[in-house]
């Protein structure tokens, strides 16, 4: 792994179109700031990993054997 | 052109029915082109790998769920359901949505960046 320090307001360029920028800095957080291409996805890694493995366990659910289901009532998002 | 699995059998389609998910799905990332089976009796639709077709992900309408979800133009929002034996532990992904357009015979899946929506909703409510 590449390790650099930086200050805050320092940057750092990702190839020529990707731009991290340290914007605040307390205890044990750090903020930063990202500019990319909108085709660049930037996710938080728990976040994505947790969405991985969801979609992964569908996948493996997927042939599960359904019971009756249209009786049942729709667990809607409340306001 | 037709493809066969296990749950569906032979299934054939139209080239023009393929959508084409330049990034894939979030930890199918490989997979790129997916039909989409539907029939009128069901309350899922199935979302069907070509390369892989053993590979099949149960989705819902996310309007049905929430009236207010986030749809871009022209795209219809669904989410992956996780199947389960007991239809109370059936759960839907509302955080990573799947749009599909279905003009550009397009597809892709995003994660939304808001915490009102989480990995896990159940789908149904107990009566």
């Amino acid at each position: 792994m590449l390790i650099l320090k930086r200050k805050i307001g320092e940057e750092l360029k990702i190839n020529s179109n990707i731009v991290l920028k340290v914007l605040s800095i307390s205890d044990n957080q750090v903020k930063i700031g990202i500019s990319a291409p909108s085709n660049v996805e930037v996710y938080r890694a728990e976040l994505l990993d947790k969405v991985r493995t969801s979609i992964i366990e569908a996948s493996q659910k997927s042939k599960e054997e359904l019971a009756k289901l249209n009786k049942l009532k729709i667990n809607k998002v409340e306001k | 052109m037709k493809i066969k699995n296990n749950q569906f059998g032979e299934i054939e389609f139209n080239k023009n029915s393929i959508f084409k998910f330049e990034n894939g799905l979030f930890g199918f990332e490989e997979l790129k082109e997916f039909i989409l089976i539907s029939s009128k009796e069901e309350l899922f639709q199935w979302l069907c790998s070509i390369d892989e077709p053993e590979i099949v992900f149960p989705l819902f309408q996310l309007k049905a769920i929430d009236k207010d979800y986030p749809v871009e133009e022209k795209n219809d929002a669904f989410g992956v359901v996780t199947l389960n034996s007991e239809p109370s532990k059936i759960s839907i992904n509302l955080k990573a949505p799947v749009y599909l357009n279905k003009e550009k015979q397009s597809g892709r899946q995003v994660i939304l960046d808001t915490t009102k929506y989480p990995v896990k909703h159940l789908l149904f409510v107990e009566e």
